[in-house]
């Protein structure tokens, strides 16, 4: 299992890049997760929804009410503008401190 | 035999003890739990287990209300409201042991007054406005002062309207042009408010901390001379009177948010640069 720390942190640009994809929510984005990290990357479920009402607050995604196929109501969220930008700088973060690690594993082994 | 309804509805009121009052939060995690139910049951579990299982899942009560406390900022809204309700208190107190003005004078109590209300300008604006956990203290408590200040101008400017509106001596002295530019300069205080969130993007970023505390406190400052003249000003014409009293309590509004909009604008590019 992945340490809470790293799971708290990676989880705005878990569900940004999710939602890039298209609406979804709260059930399937952990179904989501949990399924691409082969169960490694998971938070109590219901963890989720305050972390994606922060980032509605601070308008990165926004969500409407809508139904699911059996009738119950759901809250879909979707991308915003400001969020598309987040996630990129998230990316670009990300991806430095992967090379950053990938680099210094390397030279380990040199 | 287990009922699974019952159940349901026995979590939920532990929701609301944790302190999960709000529908809409309960209502994504009831949905959440309810999927998760139907997902176990269809792996074969019975609906006792599957339940059992999908508590686990979602969390216990008290961690997630904890999380949404800190998440809706309710804390802060409590305090808040308990800060307007001590200030209307010592208002209501002085006012009534007080009954007009030359008697408040005399009595000395003016201080107590303006320090109620400021209580209460602090209290609302804690209580109503919504502080983002992810903004820095700093920044937070730029954003205070810079929504208290405003809402006191507001508040400044809402006898004089009144009074505008509704006493025909007023009324009468006031022309069309006046009446737009008070209204104007009411939309241009509460704009200043909400263009405040902007701000961040067009000031410059000041690195040092304590040159963007004394540009805060300088505009603070600037304000308060601003709202005194609104005050000391004795203008030859009534509604020209009204026009620059405007204009000094729409720039106070505006000065008082310079602190918050240099930090958001440090913040920002902290982050960015991080």
């Amino acid at each position: 299992m992945i340490r809470k720390e790293l799971v708290a942190a990676s989880a705005e640009p878990m569900i940004l890049s999710l939602l890039a994809k298209g609406e979804s929510y709260g059930y399937a984005i952990i179904q989501e997760i949990k399924a691409r990290s082969g169960g490694k990357l998971s938070w109590t479920d219901g963890m989720l929804y305050p972390v994606l009402h922060r980032m509605e607050r601070r308008g990165l995604i926004k969500s409407r009410w809508g139904e699911s196929e059996t009738g119950r109501k759901r809250k879909y969220y979707s991308l915003k503008k400001d969020g598309k930008a987040a996630m990129a700088k998230h990316h670009e973060q990300w991806s430095l401190v992967h090379a950053v690690l990938s680099g210094l594993r390397k030279e380990r082994y040199v | 035999m287990f009922d699974l309804e019952q159940s349901i509805a026995e979590w939920r009121a532990q929701m609301l003890a944790a302190g999960i009052k709000a529908p809409v939060p309960l209502e994504e995690l009831e949905n959440h739990l309810r999927e998760e139910i139907e997902r176990q049951m269809k792996s074969g579990l019975s609906q006792q287990k599957a339940f059992e299982i999908s508590l686990l899942q979602i969390g216990r009560p008290e961690i997630l209300g904890h999380e949404f406390e800190k998440s809706e900022g309710t804390l802060t809204k409590k305090i808040g409201i308990f800060a307007a309700i001590v200030g209307a208190v010592i208002i209501s107190r002085i006012l009534t042991e007080h009954p007009d003005a030359a008697h408040l004078r005399r009595n000395e109590q003016w201080e107590w007054l303006f320090t109620g209300g400021a209580i209460v300008f602090f209290g609302l604006s804690n209580a109503l406005f919504y502080f983002e956990s992810s903004d820095s203290q700093n920044v937070r408590r730029w954003k205070m002062i810079g929504i208290a200040y405003s809402t006191f101008a507001i508040w400044l400017w809402a006898v004089p309207i009144c009074l505008l509106l509704t006493v025909p001596r007023f009324s009468a002295a006031v022309g069309m042009t006046e009446r737009i530019f008070v209204f104007a300069a009411m939309a241009a205080n509460v704009l200043s408010i909400l263009g405040w969130r902007k701000c961040a993007a067009i000031l410059p970023v000041v690195r040092h901390q304590r040159t963007r505390t004394m540009v805060g406190i300088g505009g603070c400052f600037l304000g308060l001379i601003f709202i005194a003249l609104c005050f000391f000003m004795r203008p030859l014409h009534f509604s020209i009177g009204i026009i620059l009293g405007l204009c000094t309590l729409v720039m106070a509004s505006v000065l008082s948010g310079a602190g918050y909009g240099l930090e958001k604008a440090a913040q920002e590019h902290s982050l960015t640069n991080s």
